[in-house]
C-alpha cells in the first residue's frame, strides 16, 4: 500500500466514524436538543471531511462540505435560524455527504449536479442572511478583525501605497539593472509576543543570495525602560542578488506583515538611505557604534552569526532581572545561544520517553489479527506442553511445571488483551437505527419510538460489522409488523406510541442484543397456516408455541403477502439468521399475542477463539461449543425413549429431546459400552435442543477456530476445525447443522 | 527537533506525522487542545502546530493558554487554517500564534515554514 493509499484508507475510516457522529448529532437535534455543543460538533466534523477531502482532490466532496460549512458556521453564530425547514436540509445534506464520501471511496462518479439543489439552498439562505444583517447593523460590521487585535496602537503601514510606489519604480527601473533589494524591516514593540523572531526571518533572508544586514538601535530605551520582551530594532537588510523577486521576500515577511513596518525597494548601486538613516542614530551614540562595528564584521561571509552575537548582546540585558523579572525570561536567550548554528532538522539526541497523551493508534486490522493468530498458535503450544507434562517429569522438574503454570496464565492474559483489542462498541451500528425508525415511523404513518441501551457493550469487530444487515432488518421487521397503527393500538387499549427497545449487554462468554417491541406479537395461526402452504411444516405436525414463533426464521418463509417498502427488498428472516450463524450467533424469538415480541441475539464475545468442551467419540476428539451446551449427563442415568422410524429420543425433565449417536452419524463405531457414555445436551436455534451421546468427556478449553472449507473441504454436520495440545485435529461439531440435518431426515421420513 | 501536532482529525495527524517524521522530526500528537497542554506539561517541544477546530478546546484557547505561560513566550506555534477561513488565522495569530499553514498543505513549504520560525 503505497503511503497515499493508506492515508486514504485513515481518511475514510474517520469519514464512517464522523459520519456515524454526524447521524448521533443530527437525531439529537432533531429531537430538540440544538446546543451550541452539539453544533460545534457537527461544524467539526463537516470541517474535518472536508479537510481530507482536499488534501486528496475529492474536488465534489470539497465543493459540497465547503458550501454546508459556510451554512453551519452561520447557523452555530445564531445567524440563520436553526428551523426545523433548516435542521431537514441539514440533515439531507449530511445523507448527501455519505454519499459523497462514499463515491469518492469507490471512484464511482456522481452526477454533476448531485447536491446542486442543497448547494444552491446554502447559498441563499446565506446571502439572506448576509443581506439581514448589513441592513440591521451595517455600523458595527466595518472592522470586525479589530476586536482579536492586540492592544498595540496600529502604526499605519501603507502596504499598498508602497507596492503603488513600487510599481512605478520598477517600471522605471526596468531597464536598469537591479542589483537587489533594500529592506527596511521596523517590526512594531510586541512581534516577540507571538514567538516571531527577527533573528530568524533574517536568518532566512539570508539565504536568499549574499547580505549585509544593520541594525538602527536608536530606539533602545534606557535600562529602566527597557521591557525584555519588546523589540527596538529596526533592521536595514540589503540582498545583492538579481534573481530574487519582491514576493520571495514577502514571503518570507509572511507572518509578520501586520506586527512591522516593512519597506522594500530595489537596490541600485549604491544607495544613500543608509546615511539618511544614520541620523536616526544620533541619540545613542554608543549603540550605533556597536552597529557601525558590526556592519563592518558583516562585510565577512559569516554575517548572520555577527548578528547573533549583536542579538545576543542586546537580549542578555534582562538578565539583569530588573522588575522583578523572574529566572524564566531567561530562557529564550539560552535556547537561541544553543541552536542558532545548529541544523534546524537534525534531532536533538532525545532521553526523554515518548509522548504519553496519545490515547489511541489505529493500526491496520490485518496487523492485529496476525496477533491474534499467533497468540491462538501460542495457547496451543501451551497447553501441549502442560500436557507433556506425565506424573514422572512433573515430580522431577518442580520449577518447569511452576513455570508452565505462569506462562499459562499470561498466556491467557495476553488472549485476553489480545481480544480486547478487536474489541468495539456497539454503539456504531445501534446509532443507525434511530434514524432508521424515524424513517420506518414517517413511511408507515404509525408512531414509533426506540429506546437504547447498552451501546458501549463492546464486542469484536467482525462481528460488529456483521451486524449491521441483521439488525437493521429485524428493527424493520418489529417496525413493520410488530408495531400496529395508531387506531389499532388505541382500540387496544394501548399507548398511541409503540416501542421498540434495543439493548446490548454482555452475558458471560456472549453479548445478547434484544430487540423487543410492545407491538401486536406473532400471529401464530397465520405463521403455522403458510408454515404448511410453503411445505415448511408437515401438515399434521404439532408445534409448540416457540416453536411457531421461530417458524419466521426458516427457509423461504415470508408472511408479508405483499413486497412492502420496508420489509421488503427480497429478504426475509431466514437471511438474517444465516448471518448471524455465519459468525456463530443464534437467535431466538418470544412472543406474546397482544403484548409484543423479543428476538434475542446471542453473538459470541470473539469470533478467533472459541471456549469449548473436549469429548471423544470413537477414539478421536471434537470439539463442542461451549456457549450452546446446556448440560451432560451420564447415560445409565436418563431415559431413552425409542420413536418407530428408530430415531431415539432422551427424556429430559419431562420434556423429550431428540438425540444423536455422534460415532454412527459420523459413520464409525463406538468401543465404549452404552452405560458408560455421556449425554451433552446442546441447545440450537430457537430453544431447540439436541442431546448428543459422546464416548467420552475430557474436559473444557479455549481453541482457535480454523475453517475446514479453506483447509479441506465442507462436511456436514462440523463447523470447523482446531488443533489440539496435542497436535491432533478436534472437530467442531455444529449443532445447528445436525439439528437442521435431522429434521431434513424427518421429513423425508415423513 | 520534537514537533507537537494537535489536530482532532486523524487524516491530518497522520499526514503530519508522515511528512514530519521523513524530514527528521519527532512528532508528538495530540487531538485537542487540552491534550495539547498535556502534552506541553510533560514534554520538551520545539514548535507546535494545531488545528483551530477542535473539541473540548479549539485552537485559539489552547493558543492562548499557551501563552499565558511565561514558559512557553517563544515557543513557535503553526495554525493549520483552510484558504476560506481567514478571520480564524487571524484570530490565532492575534491570540499568540506564529504563523499559519493553510490547508491542504504542501509537504516542502510545510518544513520551510517550520524552519522559518524555529531556531
Amino acid at each position: 500500500m503505497s503511503d497515499l493509499d493508506e492515508f486514504k484508507a485513515t481518511y475514510f475510516d474517520e469519514c464512517s466514524e464522523l459520519l456515524i457522529d454526524l447521524e448521533e448529532q443530527f437525531t439529537a437535534i432533531e429531537e430538540g436538543d440544538k446546543s451550541p455543543e452539539r453544533m460545534n460538533a457537527i461544524f467539526r466534523a463537516i470541517h474535518s471531511i472536508k479537510g481530507g477531502a482536499g488534501a486528496f482532490g475529492f474536488e465534489a466532496l470539497v465543493d459540497f462540505t465547503h458550501e454546508f460549512e459556510t451554512l453551519l458556521d452561520y447557523v452555530r453564530n445564531g445567524q440563520i435560524e436553526f428551523s426545523d425547514d433548516v435542521i431537514k436540509l441539514c440533515i439531507r445534506s449530511n445523507d448527501l455527504v455519505a454519499d459523497f464520501v462514499e463515491a469518492a471511496r469507490t471512484g464511482e462518479e456522481l452526477d454533476a449536479d448531485y447536491g446542486a439543489e442543497e448547494k444552491a439552498q446554502f447559498v441563499a439562505l446565506c446571502k439572506a442572511s448576509s443581506a439581514n444583517v448589513n441592513n440591521n447593523k451595517g455600523e458595527e460590521d466595518e472592522e470586525p478583525i479589530d476586536e482579536f487585535d492586540i492592544d498595540f496602537t496600529p502604526v499605519s503601514v501603507d502596504l499598498d501605497k508602497n507596492e503603488e510606489e513600487e510599481a512605478g519604480k520598477e517600471n522605471n527601473d526596468s531597464e536598469e539593472e537591479i542589483e537587489g533589494w533594500l529592506v527596511i524591516f521596523k517590526p512594531f514593540r510586541d512581534l516577540y509576543v507571538s514567538a516571531n523572531d527577527p533573528l530568524l526571518l533574517l536568518r532566512e533572508l539570508s539565504q536568499l543570495g549574499k547580505v549585509e544586514i544593520r541594525a538602527i538601535l536608536g530606539e533602545i530605551p534606557t535600562l529602566r525602560d527597557f521591557e525584555p520582551f519588546s523589540v527596538y530594532c529596526t533592521w536595514e537588510i540589503k540582498i545583492k542578488n538579481n534573481s530574487v523577486t519582491k514576493e520571495d521576500i514577502l514571503e518570507i515577511f509572511e507572518f509578520v506583515d501586520n506586527d512591522c513596518e516593512l519597506k522594500i525597494s530595489p537596490l541600485q548601486q549604491e544607495e544613500t538611505l543608509a546615511n539618511k538613516d544614520n541620523s536616526d542614530v544620533n541619540a545613542q551614540k554608543e549603540a550605533a557604534n556597536k552597529s557601525e562595528e558590526s556592519e563592518e564584521s558583516e562585510e565577512s561571509e559569516e554575517n548572520i552569526p555577527s548578528l547573533a552575537e549583536l542579538a545576543a548582546e542586546i537580549k542578555p540585558k534582562p538578565k539583569v532581572k530588573e522588575k522583578g523579572e523572574e529566572d524564566k525570561n531567561k530562557a529564550p536567550s539560552i535556547n537561541k545561544e544553543s541552536s542558532t548554528a545548529a541544523n534546524p532538522t537534525a534531532k536533538k539526541p532525545s532521553t526523554k520517553p515518548p509522548a504519553t497523551s496519545m490515547q489511541s493508534i489505529r493500526v491496520d486490522l490485518e496487523k492485529v489479527d496476525r496477533v491474534v493468530n499467533m497468540v491462538g498458535e501460542l495457547v496451543i503450544t501451551q497447553s501441549m506442553l502442560t500436557q507433556q507434562m506425565d506424573d514422572y517429569l512433573r515430580h522431577q522438574y518442580q520449577e518447569l511445571v511452576r513455570g508452565l503454570e505462569v506462562l499459562a496464565t499470561t498466556t491467557r492474559g495476553l488472549q485476553d488483551s489480545v481480544m480486547a483489542i478487536r474489541a468495539q462498541p456497539v454503539k456504531s451500528v445501534f446509532s443507525r437505527m434511530p434514524r432508521l425508525v424515524r424513517e420506518l415511523a414517517a413511511k408507515t404513518g404509525k408512531k414509533i419510538k426506540l429506546d437504547m441501551s447498552g451501546e458501549n457493550t463492546e464486542i469484536d469487530k467482525t462481528v460488529i460489522e456483521q451486524l449491521s444487515d441483521p439488525l437493521t432488518h429485524m428493527i424493520r421487521n418489529s417496525a413493520d409488523h410488530g408495531i400496529e397503527p395508531v387506531e389499532v393500538r388505541i382500540k387496544n387499549g394501548k399507548p398511541e406510541t409503540g416501542t421498540i427497545k434495543l439493548s446490548a449487554e454482555q452475558a458471560g462468554g456472549s453479548i445478547l442484543i434484544i430487540i423487543e417491541d410492545d407491538g401486536a406479537g406473532i400471529n401464530r395461526e397465520k405463521v403455522l397456516k403458510l408454515a404448511r402452504e410453503k411445505g415448511i411444516v408437515g401438515e399434521d405436525q404439532q408445534l409448540s408455541d416457540d416453536q411457531i414463533d421461530n417458524l419466521i426464521f426458516a427457509p423461504g418463509f415470508s408472511t408479508v403477502e405483499e413486497v412492502s417498502d420496508l420489509s421488503g427488498r427480497g429478504v426475509g428472516m431466514d437471511v438474517v439468521l444465516s448471518n448471524i450463524n455465519k459468525i456463530g450467533g443464534s437467535v431466538i424469538v418470544k412472543s406474546s399475542p397482544g403484548k409484543g415480541t423479543r428476538m434475542t441475539l446471542r453473538l459470541p464475545l470473539t469470533l478467533a477463539v472459541l471456549d469449548v468442551m473436549l469429548v471423544r467419540v470413537a477414539g478421536s476428539p471434537y470439539v463442542i461449543p461451549l456457549s450452546s451446551i446446556v448440560e451432560t449427563m451420564q447415560c445409565e442415568r436418563v431415559d431413552f425413549g425409542q420413536l418407530p422410524t428408530g430415531a431415539k429420543l432422551l427424556q429430559v425433565r419431562g420434556e423429550y429431546v431428540q438425540s444423536i449417536d455422534l460415532a454412527s452419524y459420523f459413520g464409525m463405531e463406538s468401543d465404549v459400552k452404552e452405560s458408560e457414555r455421556f449425554v451433552v445436551l446442546c441447545e440450537a436455534e430457537g430453544s431447540n435442543k439436541l442431546a448428543l451421546i459422546v464416548d467420552a468427556i475430557i474436559g473444557q478449553q479455549q481453541v482457535v477456530i480454523k475453517s475446514l472449507e479453506e483447509n479441506f473441504e465442507r462436511i456436514d454436520g462440523i463447523a470447523g476445525g482446531t488443533i489440539l495440545g496435542d497436535g491432533s485435529v478436534g472437530l467442531i461439531v455444529d449443532i445447528q447443522g445436525l439439528k437442521n440435518s435431522m429434521s431434513n431426515q424427518r421429513n423425508a421420513a415423513a | 527537533m520534537r514537533v507537537l501536532t494537535v489536530d482532532d482529525s486523524k487524516t491530518m495527524l497522520a499526514m503530519l506525522h508522515h511528512t514530519l517524521s521523513n524530514a527528521g522530526f519527532e512528532v508528538l500528537q495530540a487531538e485537542d487542545g487540552q491534550q495539547g497542554l498535556d502534552v506541553l506539561n510533560q514534554e520538551e517541544v520545539d514548535i507546535v502546530i494545531t488545528d483551530i477546530n477542535m473539541p473540548v478546546m479549539d485552537g485559539i484557547e489552547f493558543i492562548k493558554n499557551v501563552r499565558s505561560s511565561g514558559r512557553f513566550q517563544s515557543l513557535p506555534i503553526l495554525i493549520l487554517t483552510t484558504e476560506s477561513s481567514r478571520e480564524k488565522r487571524d484570530q490565532g495569530r492575534a491570540a499568540g500564534g506564529t504563523g499559519w499553514i493553510v490547508k491542504p498543505f504542501d509537504p516542502d513549504k510545510l518544513i520551510s515554514v517550520i524552519n522559518r520560525v524555529v531556531h
